[in-house]
């Protein structure tokens, strides 16, 4: 393997980009060749990442890895049912998704290095690990954000109720990181209404309006405190504040930022919920040529805690919340938005990946429920070249661990970044992503 | 022609006739927030139906909505963490329900207005949590669902004023108790088949008979006013539906086709007709359906 400097990693080719290039000087047909046709399909072919979390990460055997042969204290209580993909199954909570598998690649092979919800959120946010003395590196829409340069939309866009977080402490990797702030995500709040919140404007005093039920009333409170606003007084503002004013005063922006402009129907398809309204309105800023867009499906990571958003951390509850709550809303909303995104001709160049921050305990535990399993879960990918319709990997017979190698978040992040055009060499530029093998079973 | 003429008549009568029952058998909306909402149940009186919603993207709170005006108060306007799974005794006097207190913790809260009591019943500490429970019609206790051991989740009995609870299932998932409106059964949903099947058995946890037996998914269960019936949400069709079962295991029959969700069935008083959440168009709102 060619490499150069510290920089391991690998496109499909398992080539680095830089020492293909250095390669290629030397023996450029030679080089060519070796490189699958894919790897070029892949390379720069996506315009948008829309990235999906699931933070509290749902369990893998009751969703898209059943083993309905594994013994009944790890398959657990639900079925399988036959899905658009001869020989493959889901459960049966995932009905929608599960006449749709030829839209989507899944992968049972992911496995991550970390635990516990706020490292492993950082390691799929970011790659690497978080912790004291150890620099957080950026977000894969911080890379994006800064590869991609000023825009009249923040490149880097975060559909949640704000930043990632457990009880006891945020994501660190969920933006910047060590770049600071000026790459931290541009936060959107999207109620199950489908009404927009921006959190940056709470920071600006004089600026109590929050909740922008449609663009006219936006427009208007808008233009009232544009002509209040003076000079002296925007200066004195923290860098979230101005990106967010000089934001909502672009019409254009607001505009993808408004989903009323959609068909009644539509809205519906995604169903009244956070997390589908946040699809619908990722489906507009992808429009709007946003290049990152990352959705979360909830802020808190647990399942069942005061003030807290329903994540899917099912320590308790795990068989009852699933059928009942968690999979319907997801199962609806994300289905909508692969429908929607193919029947707009969007998934050309852009490329869905959506995953949580690891599996669940395959065996049930005393609690009935199923706790945190970094050894083996999965993730859905569609787009921007991938070839749908096909499970990447495979896990053993009880889903404790992959068969096959095994997809870490580094790959993961190169994967995306290379779709992105942030080769091995842009990489290097930026310092990031020394490591990671590109997922070449995608293309 | 005159017998021509009462033909016609006849047909038009019985085609009036047909698109009455048509008309009769469409579902009424009771809502129309869209809210997603749970776990109903019939105040004491009859007159309200009491339910689970998600106003708030981050509590989860009781609602009543009277029958008549379907006007609608939270239950406990002032909770600041979430609730659900209500149930009134048949007088009213007691009620049980389940609180959020604490990180992925749920307890069984029993109010007892005869003894002016209210417990709260936290079996486990922390990361457990009490699923669902029912109080007996006449008030005496209150039954609920707690894992205590490896992949299992068991039915427990509970005196309303606290003490020790009785374990009364065990080898299987157990969940959603529902005693029957004579007190003399439970209904419950358990995996003791291999999947999510509705059972029933004696209020003392005797005779475990399964009433229903397919490959995916039978939960919820609720009695008939009469005791002779159980509604119960399935999605052996792939999708959430309101079926019907006789007590006895017999008679089974689908109630709603709706291609959306269709799920939490309550009877109404008149043992015809039952109370769901059905999801239309993405919302889900409570309505009321004709059984047959």
């Amino acid at each position: 393997m060619f490499s150069f400097g510290k920089f391991k990693s690998s496109s499909c080719s398992g080539v680095s980009r830089r020492a293909f290039v250095q390669a290629g000087a030397a023996l450029p047909l030679a080089a060519h060749l070796a490189m699958p046709e894919s790897a070029y399909a892949a390379s720069g072919r996506a315009k948008s990442i829309v990235f999906v979390w699931l933070w509290g990460a749902p369990s893998h055997l009751d969703t898209f890895d059943p083993k309905p042969e594994a013994p009944q204290n790890y398959r657990g209580p639900f079925t399988t049912i036959p899905t658009a993909l001869p020989g493959v199954r889901f459960t049966e909570l995932v009905p929608k998704l599960a006449s749709r598998a030829d839209k989507f690649a899944l992968i049972r092979s992911n496995i991550t290095h970390d635990g516990g919800h706020p490292g492993a959120g950082t390691y799929g946010f970011t790659g690497y690990r978080e912790g004291r003395g150890i620099e957080i590196q950026p977000s894969w829409g911080s890379i994006v954000a800064r590869h991609h340069g000023p825009s009249a939309l923040p490149p880097y866009m975060m559909l949640g109720n704000g930043i990632p977080r457990d009880v006891v402490k945020l994501i660190d990797g969920y933006g910047g990181g060590d770049w600071g702030q000026a790459y931290d995500p541009f936060i959107v709040k999207c109620s199950e209404l489908g009404e927009i919140d921006i959190p940056a404007l709470k920071l600006v005093d004089g600026i109590t309006q929050n909740r922008l039920a449609s663009r006219q009333s936006l427009q208007s409170q808008l233009d009232n405190i544009q002509s209040s606003v003076t000079a002296d007084e925007f200066d004195k503002w923290d860098y979230k504040s101005k990106q967010a004013f000089t934001l909502l005063t672009s019409r254009n922006a607001v505009r993808a930022l408004d989903l009323t402009e959609e068909s009644v129907e539509l809205r519906q398809d995604y169903g009244q919920s956070s997390f589908g309204q946040s699809l619908l309105l990722a489906r507009r800023l992808v429009e709007a040529r946003v290049p990152f867009i990352n959705v979360n499906w909830s802020e808190y990571v647990e399942a069942y805690t005061p003030n807290t958003d329903f994540g899917w951390d099912t320590h308790i509850r795990n068989f009852d919340l699933l059928p009942s709550r968690h999979c319907p809303i997801f199962d609806r909303a994300f289905s909508a938005f692969l429908d929607d995104m193919f029947d707009r001709g969007l998934m050309d160049d852009t490329l869905v990946v959506c995953m949580g921050e690891f599996g669940r305990t395959p065996r049930i535990n005393k609690r009935a429920s199923r706790d945190h399993w970094p050894g083996c879960y999965f993730s859905l990918w569609s787009g921007a070249g991938v070839k749908t319709g096909q499970v990447i990997g495979a896990s053993d017979p009880k889903a404790e661990k992959p068969i096959t190698r095994p997809i870490e978040p580094t790959g993961v992040g190169v994967t995306m970044m290379d779709c992105m055009g942030i080769d091995s060499v842009a990489r290097a530029e930026l310092n990031v992503l020394p490591d990671g093998e590109f997922i070449h079973e995608l293309f | 022609m005159h017998r021509y003429l009462l033909i016609l008549i006849y047909l038009i009568f019985q085609f009036c006739i047909a698109a009455a029952s048509s008309v009769a058998a469409e579902p009424r909306r009771l809502t129309n927030d869209g809210h997603l909402k749970s776990d109903l149940v019939l105040s004491a009186d009859r007159s309200k139906l009491i339910y689970s919603i998600q106003e708030k993207f981050n509590l989860i709170q009781l609602r009543a909505i009277d029958l008549e005006s379907l006007e609608s108060e939270l239950v406990h306007p002032s909770a600041n963490t979430s609730e659900f799974s209500y149930s009134p005794s048949k007088s009213g006097e007691v009620i049980c329900f389940i609180r959020n207190d604490g990180n992925l913790h749920n307890a069984v809260v029993i109010e007892n207005k005869k003894t002016s009591k209210s417990i709260s019943h936290n079996p486990g500490g922390g990361f457990a949590a009490v699923r669902r429970a029912t109080t007996s019609p006449d008030g005496s206790h209150v039954i609920f669902s707690f894992p205590t051991r490896d992949a299992e989740q068991q039915l427990w009995r509970l005196n309303v004023d606290g003490g020790e609870p009785i374990e009364l299932t065990k080898g299987a998932l157990d969940t959603y108790p529902r005693f029957s409106p004579n007190g003399s059964l439970i209904a419950f949903a358990s995996t003791r088949s291999g999947n999510f099947d509705i059972h029933v058995m004696s209020k003392n946890g005797q005779g475990i008979l399964q009433l229903t037996d397919n490959p995916t998914m039978d939960t919820r269960p609720a009695w008939s006013p009469d005791n002779k019936q159980i509604a119960f949400t399935s999605n052996r069709e792939g999708n959430y539906d309101i079926y019907v079962i006789d007590a006895d295991g017999t008679n089974e029959r689908q109630v709603t086709t709706n291609t959306e969700k269709d799920d939490f069935a309550i009877w109404h008083p008149n043992g015809r007709q039952i109370f769901v959440v059905s999801e239309r168009n993405g919302k889900n709102d409570l309505f009321l359906v004709n059984v047959d």
